[in-house]
C-alpha cells in the first residue's frame, strides 16, 4: 500500500460520520484518506443499535440485509411506577424502527468510501494536528510503530464522542456534566422480550437524568442498556449499578446470558457554536450532533457527513479550501438539524428535572388519552384532561 | 458466588495525576470526551492522563464501570 504525503481531504475516524464524509468527498473528486485508530472498523460496538429508517436515504444509504437485525413496530415508554405509553414507529422519533448490527453497518459505510475511491488506513491513531499560522494543514499519525505527518487541504474530525482533534485545533467541544451520559449495555441472549417493540424506561429511580432501554435484536436476544447523567452520578459506576439492579428485577431478562458488554459516553448538549475553522471541520459526535432527547447519533452523523463530503469535493475541484468554502458545511448541517437539536436539548433539560411522580402522571395521562402521535397539542390536551395542575409545568417544554 | 475484590497493584496505573484500573477499563473513551481539559488520551489499549488534569472528577463520574480514581493519597475520596 502506497500512501501520499498530502491529500485533499484527511478524515479522522471511520465511524458512520467519517466514512460517509470520505465517500462523498471521494465521489465528488477529492483525493481522500480515511484514518482509523482501531484495527477493526466498527468493532468493538459502542452503540444501542437503534436506528430509524426516516433519514438514512438523505445520506445515500439504503436499508441493507447485511446489517439489518430486526424491524420493530413501535416503542413502549414506561414510567417509574409502570404506566405504559405505546407509540407506533411512525411517531417514535429518531430511535426506533430498526435494530442493526452496528459493526457491519460501519464496515459497509467504510466499504462504500473505498468503492468511491477513498484510501483507508487502520490502526492509525491521530495524535495531534499540524498548524501553520494558526490554520490546520494536516495531522500527526501513529501507525503500526511508525510516526509521520499527512497534509491536507482540509482535515475532518470525525473522531466521535472523544472529540479531541477539534480541541487540538482550538475549537471548543467541551461538555457540561449535565450534557454527558455515561452509558453501559449488555447484549443478552436467552431472554423473553417481545421482538416487535423497543422499550424505554424513565425515572430517577431507574436511570437518573437519562433512560434505560431494551432494543430487541431477535426473538431471543436484546440490547439492554442505560444512560445516566454524569452530573447525577453519586458513586463510581452508577451506570452499571442501576443497570444490574433493573435486570435483576425483570424475570424476562434476568436469566439472559451476555454476548457482549458495551460502554461509552453520549453527548446530549446544545449544538456547538462553531464546527469549522481554517483547515478543519467537525462531523458527527465530534460536532455534538447527537439528538439530546434520544441520544441517537448514527443518522445525524451520516447526514452531516454527506454535506461535509459534498462541500469538500467541490473545494477540491475548485482548489479552494478557504474558510468561506468550508463554511458551506456549517450552514448546511445547521439548516438541516440545528433547530431540532436545540429544541430537544431544552426538552431534555426539563424532562431530567421531573420527579418520578410527575413522570408517572405524564405517561399515565398520555396513555389514557391514547396519544399515538406525540404532537404538542395532543399531549397538552391529554395532560390537561387528567391532571390540569400539571399543564403549567409543561407549557414551556411542549 | 463468593467474590473477593482483586487488588493487583500491577493493574492500577497511578501516575500521580489520576489512577486507572486497567483490569476494569473497557477502553470506551467516555472519560476522554468528558474531560474539560483534554488531559486523557486513549489508543484503544492504553489510557493516559497528562498534566492538564485539574482533578475535577468529571471522568470519574462519566466512567460507566468505575475504573478511574484519584491518585493514591489524594484527599478527595468521595465524589464531589
Ligand atoms: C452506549 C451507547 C448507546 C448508543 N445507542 C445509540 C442508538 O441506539 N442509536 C443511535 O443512533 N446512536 C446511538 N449511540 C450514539 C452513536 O453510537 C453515535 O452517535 C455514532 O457512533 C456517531 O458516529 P460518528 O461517526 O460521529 O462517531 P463514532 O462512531 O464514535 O466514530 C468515531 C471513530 O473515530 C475513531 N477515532 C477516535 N479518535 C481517533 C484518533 N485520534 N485517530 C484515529 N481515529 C480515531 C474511533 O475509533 C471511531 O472509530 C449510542 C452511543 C453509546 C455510547
Ligand atoms: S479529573 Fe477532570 S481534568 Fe482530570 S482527567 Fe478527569 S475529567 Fe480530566
Ligand atoms: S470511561 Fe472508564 S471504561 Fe471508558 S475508557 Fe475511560 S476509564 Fe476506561
Amino acid at each position: 500500500m502506497e500512501f501520499r504525503d498530502r491529500y485533499d481531504v484527511v478524515v479522522v475516524g471511520a465511524g458512520p460520520g467519517g466514512s460517509v464524509t470520505a465517500r462523498f468527498a471521494a465521489l465528488n473528486g477529492a483525493r481522500t484518506l480515511l484514518l482509523e485508530k482501531r484495527q477493526d472498523i466498527g468493532s468493538p460496538v459502542r452503540c444501542g443499535e437503534g436506528l430509524s429508517k426516516a433519514h438514512l436515504h438523505e445520506a445515500g444509504i439504503k436499508v441493507d440485509k447485511r446489517w439489518l437485525a430486526n424491524e420493530v413496530e413501535g416503542a413502549h415508554i414506561i414510567s417509574p411506577s409502570g404506566y405504559r405509553l405505546t407509540i407506533s414507529e411512525k411517531h417514535a422519533g429518531n430511535e426506533v424502527g430498526m435494530v442493526i448490527e452496528r459493526d457491519i453497518f460501519d464496515k459497509v459505510q467504510a466499504f462504500e468510501a473505498a468503492k468511491a475511491g477513498a484510501e483507508i488506513m487502520v490502526k492509525a491513531t491521530v495524535t495531534d494536528v499540524i498548524k501553520e499560522n494558526g490554520d490546520v494543514i494536516g495531522v500527526r499519525v501513529d501507525h503500526f510503530g511508525e510516526r509521520f505527518n499527512v497534509k491536507a487541504g482540509c482535515v475532518v474530525a470525525a473522531d466521535g464522542f472523544e472529540s479531541q482533534v477539534g480541541r487540538w485545533a482550538g475549537l471548543n467541544t467541551r461538555l457540561k456534566g449535565g450534557d454527558i451520559m455515561s452509558g453501559l449495555q449488555y447484549r443478552l441472549t436467552g431472554v423473553e422480550v417481545d421482538p416487535a417493540y423497543c422499550e424505554f424506561y424513565l425515572g430517577n429511580s431507574v436511570a437518573p437524568g437519562g433512560y434505560l432501554w431494551y432494543f430487541p435484536k431477535s426473538e431471543d436476544t436484546v440490547n439492554v442498556g442505560i444512560g445516566v447523567m454524569a452530573k447525577r452520578v453519586k458513586e463510581k459506576a452508577d451506570a452499571k449499578t442501576y443497570l444490574d439492579r433493573f435486570i435483576e428485577k425483570d424475570p424476562r431478562v434476568r436469566k439472559g446470558k451476555p454476548l457482549d458488554w458495551v460502554a461509552g459516553g453520549v453527548s446530549t448538549s446544545p449544538p456547538l457554536e462553531r464546527t469549522v475553522a481554517p483547515g478543519i471541520m467537525l462531523v458527527g459526535d465530534a460536532a455534538r450532533q447527537i439528538d439530546p432527547i434520544t441520544g441517537g447519533g448514527i443518522a445525524n452523523a451520516c447526514r452531516s457527513g454527506r454535506i461535509a463530503g459534498e462541500v469538500l469535493g467541490e473545494a477540491a475541484q475548485a482548489g479552494d479550501f478557504s474558510l468561506s468554502q468550508l463554511m458551506k458545511y456549517e450552514k448546511g448541517w445547521r439548516a438541516l438539524m440545528e433547530n431540532r437539536l436545540y429544541r430537544n436539548w431544552l426538552a431534555k433539560e426539563k424532562l431530567a428535572k421531573l420527579s418520578d411522580e410527575t413522570l408517572d402522571k405524564l405517561i399515565d395521562s398520555l396513555a389514557d388519552a391514547g396519544v399515538e402521535k406525540l404532537s404538542v397539542l395532543a399531549i397538552l390536551h391529554a395532560v390537561q384532561k387528567k391532571y390540569p395542575e400539571l399543564v403549567k409545568d409543561f407549557q414551556e417544554l411542549l | 458466588m463468593l467474590r473477593e475484590q482483586i487488588v493487583s497493584p500491577e493493574a492500577i496505573i497511578d501516575n500521580g495525576i489520576m489512577a486507572i484500573d486497567t483490569a476494569v477499563c473497557m477502553h470506551c473513551g467516555a472519560c476522554v470526551g468528558a474531560c474539560p481539559t483534554n488531559a486523557i488520551f486513549l489508543t484503544e489499549v492504553l489510557i493516559t492522563f497528562d498534566e492538564n488534569c485539574t482533578q475535577c472528577g468529571l471522568c470519574v463520574k462519566a466512567c460507566p464501570v468505575g475504573a478511574i480514581d484519584y491518585p493514591r493519597g489524594h484527599k478527595l475520596t468521595k465524589l464531589r
